[in-house]
């Protein structure tokens, strides 16, 4: 959106309370529709409303994020997650929680840590660690035990990092958010400094690698569709 | 006490001193008796935590403000206030969370007003309200100038710094025609190091391209700036008689002369 544009939106002075109950109602409603699917108690058998158990469907029709990223300059997120940088766009992000105890849940995958509820918001949390760095730490795995890390079983990681993280950083305006440890920095990220990745390959959710950080840009979009369908950060 | 002014620390290249720049004012006009509010709307959160307020979902702050569903009230934003350390002096803290604010709100109507109406309901309680900025043109900047009548614009004395002030300039021209008013703006320059030729050509191009708004005299390097941040005071009070802060002094001095509404205090 161009500035000029932007700025006649905010300074619209007929609708100049906040977060007016018109701008809000569609949120809320898509708030409390996702935490309505979300169990507070969950069952096993609600599960698969939020994070149906793996199944193959790949997300579709969803833009590349540069593509989707309106101006060259955009402001994102650093974040750690196990000593690993990774960054979103601001724009992709819906809020940062500080990590409270989560609701463990039985027969979900590895790499969810679990359930929780935060100022009325329900919020189904992954475990970062598992989740984003469950290639690398398959693909070493795999060099060392001669397994395809596409087709045969993934053993689980012993690795428990959740007792050290920090923050829980939401993805979009969904109610998955990521759990990580530490949040670096805010940083205005200018798109010819990304070598941005074809998003038709393996881990979509891999948007591209920021030049200078060297640290890995998340598509929230692709992430936010693959935990939605169930899937780990190496499948498709 | 008779009425309150707003005004905003603002530029959109970090690093430049606006924190500094804001503690340090905000000391000095405690000092004077007036009620200060400081607020922190940089996701950063260096003035809060200059004021011992971490981020801490548990700590209601202006993210709460900008995000309730409410109508804004006293009631509503009297617990997102905390008294500091420092007599005289409240602030309204931040936390990361307002980082995202722009991918949430930032294109609903309106919601660069909020933090302007918000204000206007504490109004009576401060004489004073001092906005600490981010360095990044989005909702939370918007909402800081929309709210202000006055604009202080610290600029480190370097090149780079000055081109930087460039775009500041711009985005207030463009603001003042959306906003049909026009800012007191004065440019601060900060971080002067004397011994530098680099910094007084810098200088001297500030004073060339600026001369209207450049306020005259310099804030010069001074490491007692740095002391005083990690003591979480403001210099005017760990180190008063500084050379730094003395220069504060008179840009308080020459900020109070040439604002719109001066705040002082009766009896």
């Amino acid at each position: 959106m161009l500035l000029d544009e932007y700025m006649d939106t905010l300074l619209t002075e007929s609708a100049a309370h906040l977060p007016t109950k018109t701008t809000l109602a569609a949120s809320l409603q898509t708030l409390l529709q996702s935490v309505s699917e979300t169990p507070t108690n969950a069952s096993p058998h609600s599960f698969s409303q939020v994070c149906p158990q793996q199944s193959n469907e790949q997300p579709e029709g969803v833009q590349a994020l540069w593509q989707r990223l309106p101006n060259k300059m955009f402001p994102a997120l650093l974040f750690d997650i196990a000593g690993v940088s990774v960054a979103a766009p601001l724009a992709e992000l819906g809020g940062i929680h500080s990590y409270v105890p989560l609701q463990h849940i039985v027969g979900r995958p590895s790499w969810y840590a679990g359930y929780v509820e935060i100022k009325g918001q329900g919020i189904n949390c992954i475990d970062g660690a598992k989740w984003l760095l469950l290639d690398t730490h398959l693909d070493k795995m795999a060099g060392s035990l001669h397994l395809n890390t596409t087709t045969d079983v993934i053993p689980d990681i012993s690795y428990q990092p959740h007792n050290e993280y920090q923050y829980i950083v939401m993805l979009h305006e969904s109610n998955w958010g990521i759990a990580c440890h530490n949040l670096r920095d805010i940083i205005l990220i200018d798109k010819d400094d990304v070598n941005w990745r074809d998003t038709n390959v393996k881990r979509p959710w891999l948007a591209g690698l920021i030049k200078q950080q060297m640290c890995a840009m998340l598509d929230t979009l692709q992430l936010t569709d693959m935990l939605d369908a169930g899937l780990s950060s190496n499948q498709r | 006490m008779t009425c309150s002014a707003i005004w905003t620390v603002a530029n959109q290249k970090g690093g430049v001193g606006k924190t500094t720049t804001t503690v340090t004012l905000a000391g000095l006009l405690a000092k004077q008796g007036l009620q200060v509010l400081l607020v922190d709307l940089d996701p950063h959160a260096s003035l809060s935590h200059y004021f011992g307020l971490d981020e801490n979902d548990s700590v209601k702050g202006v993210f709460d403000i900008f995000t309730c569903s409410e109508k804004l009230t006293v009631d509503v934003i009297q617990p997102c206030i905390y008294a500091s350390h420092i007599d005289n002096i409240s602030v309204l803290p931040a936390n990361m969370n307002l980082a995202t604010l722009d991918g949430q709100l930032g294109q609903s109507p309106g919601m660069g007003l909020a933090l302007k109406q918000a204000l206007h309901c504490i109004k009576p309680w401060y004489d004073i309200v001092l906005i600490d900025c981010p360095p990044i043109l989005g909702v939370l900047m918007i909402n800081a100038l929309a709210a202000s009548s006055q604009v202080i614009i610290p600029v480190q004395t370097e090149h780079l710094a000055i081109r930087g002030l460039d775009k500041m300039m711009q985005s207030l021209l463009l603001l003042e025609h959306k906003l049909s008013k026009q800012f007191v703006k004065t440019v601060v320059p900060t971080l002067f190091d004397k011994r530098l030729r680099a910094t007084a050509s810098a200088y001297k191009a500030l004073h060339q391209q600026y001369h209207q708004t450049l306020w005259s005299d310099v804030i010069p390097i001074d490491t007692h700036f740095r002391d005083a941040s990690a003591a979480h005071m403001p210099a005017s009070h760990q180190f008063p008689n500084t050379r730094g802060v003395r220069a504060y002094a008179k840009l308080l001095t020459y900020l109070q002369q040439h604002k719109v509404t001066i705040p002082h205090v009766v009896g």
